[in-house]
């Protein structure tokens, strides 16, 4: 049905969207945290910082981050540590972006489900004896689990979808870089009706269940 | 013994609070709505931070000038709130558990504080399903499986209807009367365990004061915040030690004391709450013989203060190791030569004994 460098794609963008959800997870946390909590002057930059990517042109995004993951940018400083020149069009490039551009879709449920939970219970426990790091996996995590889920399904979701940055800073180099998206656009350029269906479906297919499973974690308001 | 000297600002709202506060007995925290009671407690278990200095027993929990500030899992005071605040996604027993972990609290204890506050048949629920007053006696089982050095008490029953106070307050009662955890208690009004404190604190116009003896406070009821307090009732948990159909009556008592009351609903060995109004009690010099009064008990004067009304004075006595108040006139105290250390009888009128009403 999928020749094997359509599944190479297939797989390379469950790769790419497991590892951003994972790394998204992690710095969505703290940053979530920080919005639903903290008392920072800087809270209303950050979270403008944050929405940033729900607002830009994919192609804009996907500029600036061209020219911080190039040779003249951090990126490429960051590649010659291991002896490279550009962390554009590779993977670990495409991963950074992914991040950025799946951040709100992470940090954003993530902040709603801390601010529902409240100061409340966490500081119940405080007085029970827990401290800040126990709070946040002993309470905050645990309350806010449906949050969590949410925020993972969502960047997961994302970062399949992802087109016009993957664009702008991967190209398209089997096994490295090209992912479902572009696979498709590259059938439809080529004309290849067929394949850009099977692909598309599978892709329409993967994501519908996925929202589908938020959608139904989801509780109804009470009646 | 806490030192306290800080100014708690939230808001518009400022407290300043500089005394001296035994950690032992019952502690009443008396003000107006607004006045700063929440603030208080939440600055003592390390919630708030002001400005100032609180120290426990010579440890520094709050240094303002050094910005030192002990967190509140270092403190070791529970805190129960308004609202129980018990963890949502835990059942009942994992809600404990989580307290009891953490403070090493062994699994006999916990036992003891589950069958305690009767949580038996609710450690499989989640908050969720249990009512008002079932979430505030999970959170009052939590706080005490924290092993707290005090328990600050946040008007456990003010959100609760008049059904499951009445199930809650022996608990509380129960607390207050054991001795041996030290409480400090905030109420808007003179309830049932205002009669069981020892001293009262008092917030007023962003000030904190006292502590002052409750007998003292009890002379002042106005500026104590204690509204009709000038006639205080005694609450007692007593057990029913017979019931005697015949005559009408239910006899409780305990440890050297027996009292009549019209009969209740209640089955020997129970233990309840009963109040006992001080203008119910009346007292004499020696046992009276031919007296109406069946309950006459031998007390000890423990002292006389003005009832905020000219001419009427209130004795605190100690009957078995309990409180109870008399209100008399003054010129009856004159001329029984009342005096506090005096050995006295004490009259509580039978039919005016009740259960305290929720």
């Amino acid at each position: 049905m999928l020749n094997a460098a359509d599944l190479q794609a297939l797989w390379l963008s469950l790769k790419l969207a497991a590892a951003s959800t994972a790394v998204l997870l992690v710095l969505a946390v703290p940053l979530a945290w920080h919005l639903a909590y903290g008392r920072g002057r800087w809270r209303a930059g950050l979270e403008a910082v944050l929405a940033l990517p729900l607002v830009l042109p994919p192609t804009v995004l996907g500029f600036y981050l061209l020219l911080a993951l190039g040779p003249q940018g951090p990126g490429g400083a960051l590649a010659a540590l291991w002896g490279g020149r550009s962390l554009a069009f590779s993977f670990t490039g495409l991963l950074i972006g992914s991040v950025v551009y799946s951040l709100p879709f992470a940090v954003q449920p993530l902040c709603d489900g801390f601010r529902a939970l409240g100061r409340a219970p966490l500081e119940a426990a405080a007085v029970l004896g827990a401290g800040p790091l126990d709070r946040v996996f002993s309470v905050a995590l645990p309350g806010a689990r449906d949050s969590l889920l949410t925020a993972a399904a969502l960047s997961f979701a994302h970062t399949l979808g992802e087109f016009g940055v993957v664009l702008m800073i991967g190209g398209n180099i089997p096994g490295e870089t090209r992912v479902v998206s572009i696979a498709v656009y590259e059938h439809v350029e080529a004309l290849d009706w067929g394949a850009a269906h099977r692909l598309s479906a599978v892709l329409l297919v993967l994501s519908f269940l996925l929202l589908w499973l938020v959608y139904r974690r989801r509780p109804r308001p009470a009646a | 013994m806490l030192e306290l000297d800080f100014v708690l600002e939230r808001g518009a709202h400022r407290l300043a609070a500089r005394t001296t506060l035994p950690l032992e007995g019952v502690t009443a925290l008396v003000g107006p709505s607004g006045a700063g009671k929440t603030g208080l407690l939440r600055a003592l278990a390390g919630l708030e931070r002001p400005a100032g200095r609180i120290v426990c027993d010579g440890e520094i929990w709050l240094d303002g000038a050094r910005g030192l500030c002990l967190p509140p899992a270092r403190r070791r005071l529970g805190l129960v709130f308004q609202e129980p605040r018990l963890f949502e996604h835990l059942d009942v027993a994992d809600n404990l558990r989580y307290a009891a972990r953490r403070s090493g609290l062994d699994a006999e204890a916990q036992a003891a504080i589950v069958a305690r506050f009767e949580l038996a048949p609710l450690l499989k629920r989640r908050p969720a399903a249990l009512s008002g007053g079932e979430r505030q006696r999970v959170a009052l089982a939590r706080a005490l499986c924290a092993r707290p050095r005090a328990l600050l008490l946040d008007e456990p029953l003010a959100a609760l209807d008049a059904a499951q106070r009445r199930r809650l307050l022996p608990h509380l009662q129960a607390l207050a009367l054991d001795g041996g955890l030290p409480l400090i208690y905030v109420t808007h009004h003179a309830d049932e365990v205002l009669a069981l404190a020892d001293r009262v604190l008092c917030i007023a116009d962003g000030t904190l004061s006292g502590p002052v003896p409750l007998e003292a406070a009890l002379a002042e009821p106005e500026r104590h915040h204690l509204g009709a307090a000038g006639s205080p009732a005694a609450l007692w948990r007593v057990r029913v030690l017979e019931q005697r159909p015949g005559d009408g009556l239910t006899v409780v008592g305990g440890e050297g004391l027996r009292l009549c009351l019209p009969q209740i609903a209640a089955a020997p060995g129970q233990t309840l709450g009963l109040r006992i109004d001080a203008a119910d009690v009346s007292l004499c010099l020696s046992p009276p013989q031919d007296s109406s009064i069946v309950n006459i008990l031998p007390a000890r004067i423990a002292g006389i203060a003005p009832a905020g009304q000219p001419g009427v004075c209130l004795v605190t006595l100690q009957v078995a190791g309990r409180r109870l108040w008399a209100r008399l006139l003054e010129v009856s105290c004159r001329r029984l030569a009342l005096a506090p250390g005096r050995a006295v009888w004490a009259q509580v009128k039978g039919a005016a004994l009740q259960r305290p009403p929720a």
